[in-house]
């Protein structure tokens, strides 16, 4: 019996060291595994913001509709914005539509504001739809979390 | 005697091995496992390059968005459309996302747009 008991503890011991071992390395593979093969989220989404506006002047309504937005990249930077808007727009006899101002501003993760940009664009109501592109400052594709335009009546008939 | 330098000779790795662990997560100061400066954690933005929705009768009928990552691979991408208190989702999956995509789905249920506006969504997850 006391011939066996250092074999008995020997095996136990090799048995525990083992599992040791087999552990460090599953963890450490595992760690390979997290941080090389599969990515992890820098920014895993993106909002953007397309906004509508409605309003009046008398009784000539309005109607505005973002339909959508495009960033303009140069490599890895963005430095304008194309925005593609729908509207209805009444005016009265002697005019041809109404400008409104349209904006556009990006946002980092933080909600800080990276850059915004605007143009004042005449709504003709014989039309109802255009494309007009924004100019932004340079800004990194990989800093942008959020894209907000937005329309406001510029109270002029044009 | 052979049993004797066996177990020397597994302790000795036993204690290295935790040595090194150790140090290593010492040193890499790591916030997450994986993360230290010398081997740094790839992480991956997602890149929206536009977005695009159509409107029917005032309902946002479908949706169109280009789509890149700064790391290249396989994506499952998502875009959330919210007008008022309807929501609706479009899913792709397992993208390539090498190069730019440009990405179209309808849209179920169809949402009234209405003022402020609708706000887009749109994420994705490595496959």
């Amino acid at each position: 019996m006391k011939g066996r008991l250092p074999n008995f503890l020997f095996l136990f011991f090799l048995i525990i060291t083992f599992f040791i071992l087999f552990s460090i390395l599953e963890a450490y593979s595992t760690l390979i595994t997290i941080s090389e093969v599969e990515p992890l989220p820098g920014r895993s989404s993106i909002t953007y913001l397309l906004s509508k506006y409605t309003g009046s002047h008398g009784r000539f309504n309005f109607m505005v509709e973002t339909r959508s937005v495009r960033l303009q990249p140069t490599g890895a930077y963005v430095n304008s914005a194309v925005i593609t808007l729908y509207w209805s727009v009444e005016s009265p006899p002697g005019q041809n539509g109404r400008n409104f101002i349209i904006s556009v501003r990006l946002y980092d993760d933080e909600g800080r504001s990276l850059t915004s940009g605007s143009v004042t664009v005449c709504l003709l109501k014989s039309t109802n739809s255009g494309s007009y592109t924004i100019t932004l400052s340079n800004t990194n594709i990989d800093d942008v979390a959020k894209v907000e335009t937005s329309i406001r009546d510029d109270g002029h008939w044009c | 005697m052979m049993k004797k330098t066996l177990i020397i000779f597994i302790f000795i790795i036993l204690i290295t091995t935790t040595l090194a662990y150790s140090t290593a997560i010492y040193v890499g100061d790591l916030g997450q496992l994986g993360a230290s400066e010398k081997t740094p954690v790839a992480k991956y933005n997602l890149r929206v390059y536009s977005v695009s929705i159509t409107v029917e009768n005032n309902q946002i009928t479908s949706i169109t968005i280009t789509v890149a990552s700064s790391i290249p691979g396989n994506y499952n991408i998502y875009a959330r459309v919210t007008s008022g208190s309807c929501s609706a989702t479009a899913t792709w999956n397992n993208v390539d996302l090498s190069t730019q995509r440009t990405l179209s789905s309808s849209l179920t249920p169809q949402c009234s747009y209405t003022p402020p506006g609708a706000a887009v969504e749109v994420g994705g997850e490595p496959v």
